[in-house]
């Protein structure tokens, strides 16, 4: 019996070819039978019927979800008109709830056909089949639908976004990287048909490389799919200013910001008088009519956090004004996402592990053709795929794989320890 | 003008060859190199290098590049001629705007007067914040010169799809403010407001020397538009506000602190149910005087003044 569990992947894979090749070859279909004949060990054994059952606390909280849904259902039927607020729960409640219905069915479809297998002779391999071509693949896809949808959104997940990028150590070569940090993220907004735009970029005095560059990017939800790039982005390659040939290691920081909207900011936030400082560029001497002056650039200063935001690239003083304190309301906003997460961290007994601030959260070899996720140790063989924006995407979903599956983690351990 | 070193212009050789050509207006190399992307990112390559030149005899940028922002969206035509709009300008008058927005309910509508109008900015400025929030807006710009009305009929098409609206109606005429029967022939007659940026450096004033006029100014923006003193203000208080009773109100841009005080003896021999105030603008320059009747919404335009006399 243990020299078949041994062989059991490779008579697997020879029926899965059956399937492909449309007729049964005598050798084929013995070792079919040979399979099933001790098949109730390798149901638990075999790696493609295996899924990661979803945890009975989310479980628990799907159901108390569903109740809240017919809860608003009733009172929609009652015929009241639900506030912006509740129905926008209502949309994310009643998908959450057809996932969770899916997923019930699927997973009593998955026992009928696990008993089957076990009880029934004649219809064994038509179930495995199924379990293995179908039900399984499904269940996996629902459950982490079903996670993430658990989740609580991020509260600025509807939000576009701005990318702040600046060098970090390493001198040149640093402003070279940012440079092409930038032109990867452009290039990322132009393969999804996102509209962007480079609100301000100071380039070194001696026009290699960036100090600072601030990207927007208009699409709404951009901002919860970019999120997870906030961090020191690392390059080690040979810089086209070494001329020795040797490898440096260079750092450029990224930080991605919600992008507020002036009518959030109007109900959100009002500065007091003394919140704000507002150079400007002023007109020598007498200013009006007297002169004619072309200098704009407007720095803002925002006493209470020491928050600093200088824009000079618009003509206009107006538009670089608008400019600045849009980067500045987008900025207190994480600035105090942040914080709230801080507290709440430190209020929790456990210490839950983040992508949120780790630096270092990746690594571009040149020479090695490679880029690493530090934070879920995802590598990708494809620098130039990545750098012009096609491949980061593969990059980004590890990420979020990851992140998904920490905060879910957690939100088990909250369920647990709020019973 | 201050002399520019031979390191600096050599630092800025080696950042772009053209940057050394800027610095005589810019002053700085950070400067220069802003306008020097302004330069090549609005013109084609074919005009760089006159446009380099140009700039380099302190010929004004906005008339290289043909416009000037003022606002949020409009983009001002500008050219030989014809008055750069300034910042100050703009800064003012997008607070008179937020203030107009208190004093006016939407149903209501409002007839404004501006004098000396030149590229039109305010008048334009005006239309575009308020052109949804009123029922009814209507503005009539009134200058002396035919190049001034031409460019700003020009702007007002330019700018079109900011300030397109059936309720508002923004129109250009040429007149001269010192014409006493000027307002009887105008097609607005019952305005409320009455808006002006009008010549306002002294004659005495009008040099590099001691005047603290800039030398891009004098040599190349036209004086029609600079040089003016009191006789100014008196010709637009009497020949605009106070032959005209529906007149609730006035706001000119003015250079120094005697111009205020002139209008504020001007309108206490005149007129004792009006109040006058003025501005000082973020720079710390007296900038405006404000007036207006009592006991009307218009009051409220003392919130946009440093002080107001009694």
């Amino acid at each position: 019996m243990n020299v078949i569990v041994r062989l059991n992947p490779v008579f697997w894979l020879s029926s899965r070819s059956l399937v492909v090749n449309g007729g049964r070859s005598l050798k084929n279909v013995f070792a079919f039978r040979g399979y099933l004949k001790y098949s109730t060990i390798s149901i638990h054994e075999n790696e493609n019927l295996k899924f990661e059952n979803i945890h009975p606390a989310l479980i628990k909280r799907a159901k108390q979800l569903k109740t809240e849904l017919l809860d608003l259902e009733k009172y929609l039927s009652e015929g009241k008109v639900l506030k912006a607020e509740e129905s926008k729960k209502f949309s994310q409640l009643s998908s959450l709830s057809r996932i969770y219905d899916e997923y019930g069915n699927e997973i009593n479809n998955y026992k009928e056909l696990i008993q089957l297998v076990e009880n029934d002779d004649s219809l064994k391999d038509d179930a495995l089949l199924e379990l293995e071509k179908s039900t399984v693949p499904r269940l996996k896809y629902l459950v982490s639908k079903l996670k993430t949808r658990l989740l609580p959104p991020h509260e600025f997940h509807d939000k576009p976004c701005i990318l702040e990028l600046r060098p970090g150590v390493g001198g040149n070569e640093a402003m070279i990287f940012t440079q092409d940090l930038l032109g990867m993220y452009e290039r990322y907004a132009q393969v999804h048909k996102w509209s962007y735009e480079v609100l301000s970029k100071n380039e070194h005095s001696s026009g290699i490389g960036l100090v600072d560059a601030v990207l927007v990017i208009n699409e709404p939800g951009s901002y919860n799919r970019l999120r997870l790039e906030s961090g020191v982005h690392r390059v080690q390659r040979i810089p086209e200013t070494e001329t020795k040939g040797r490898t440096h290691t260079s750092t450029a920081a990224v930080v991605v910001l919600p992008k507020m909207s002036e009518i959030d900011s109007n109900s959100e936030r009002k500065f007091g008088p003394d919140d704000l400082r507002i150079d400007v560029m002023r007109a020598s001497g007498k200013g009006g009519q007297h002169v004619n002056t072309t200098e704009s650039a407007v720095r803002i200063t925002h006493i209470p956090t020491g928050i600093v935001v200088s824009i000079q690239d618009e003509r206009s003083q107006h538009k670089n004004k608008a400019k600045a304190m849009m980067i500045l309301r987008s900025r207190l906003a994480e600035r105090e996402r942040l914080e709230r997460i801080e507290k709440e961290r430190s209020d929790r007994t456990s210490q839950v592990s983040s992508t949120d601030r780790s630096d270092k959260i990746r690594t571009y070899n040149y020479a090695q053709n490679r880029i690493t996720d530090h934070r879920c140790g995802f590598t990708l063989y494809d620098i130039e795929g990545c750098m012009s924006g096609e491949k980061l995407d593969d990059i980004m979903d590890a990420v979020e794989a990851k992140e998904t599956e920490d905060r879910s983690k957690s939100l088990i351990e909250e369920l647990e320890n709020g019973k | 003008m201050p002399r520019i070193s031979p390191r600096l212009i050599l630092e800025a050789y080696k950042i772009h060859p053209y940057l050394p050509y800027l610095l005589p207006a810019c002053k700085t190399i950070f400067q220069a190199k802003l306008e020097l992307g302004w330069i090549i990112n609005e013109l084609p390559v074919s005009k760089h290098k006159s446009a380099i030149k140009k700039r380099f005899r302190l010929y004004p940028l906005q008339y290289i590049l043909g416009n000037q922002p003022f606002g949020s969206n409009l983009k001002i035509e500008c050219k030989k001629g014809v008055l750069i709009p300034r910042a100050d300008t703009e800064e003012w008058c997008m607070e008179l705007c937020k203030k107009l927005r208190k004093i006016k309910n939407p149903n209501d509508s409002l007839k404004v007067l501006e004098i000396c109008s030149g590229s039109g900015c305010i008048s334009l400025l005006i239309g575009e914040q308020l052109k949804d929030y009123l029922a009814e807006l209507d503005i009539l710009g009134v200058d002396v010169s035919q190049i001034c009305v031409d460019l700003s009929q020009k702007n007002l098409e330019l700018n079109h799809k900011y300030i397109n609206s059936n309720k508002t109606l923004i129109n250009f005429i040429k007149g001269d403010l010192f014409n006493k029967d000027l307002l009887s022939s105008l097609p607005i007659q019952n305005h409320e407001l009455v808006i002006s940026n009008p010549p306002y450096i002294p004659l005495e004033e009008y040099n590099v020397y001691h005047g603290g006029l800039e030398k891009s100014v004098i040599k190349y923006e036209p004086r029609l538009a600079l040089v003016g003193n009191l006789e100014v203000y008196k010709s637009l208080l009497d020949n605009f506000v106070f032959n005209n009773k529906s007149c609730k109100s006035f706001i000119f841009e003015v250079g120094n602190k005697k111009q205020i005080e002139f209008v504020r003896d001007y309108i206490l021999f005149k007129k004792f149910s009006w109040n006058v105030g003025y501005r000082i603008d973020s720079n710390g320059q007296y900038r405006n005087v404000v007036g207006w009747q009592r006991d009307c919404n218009y009051d409220l335009l003392q919130k946009m003044c440093t002080s107001i006399y009694n």
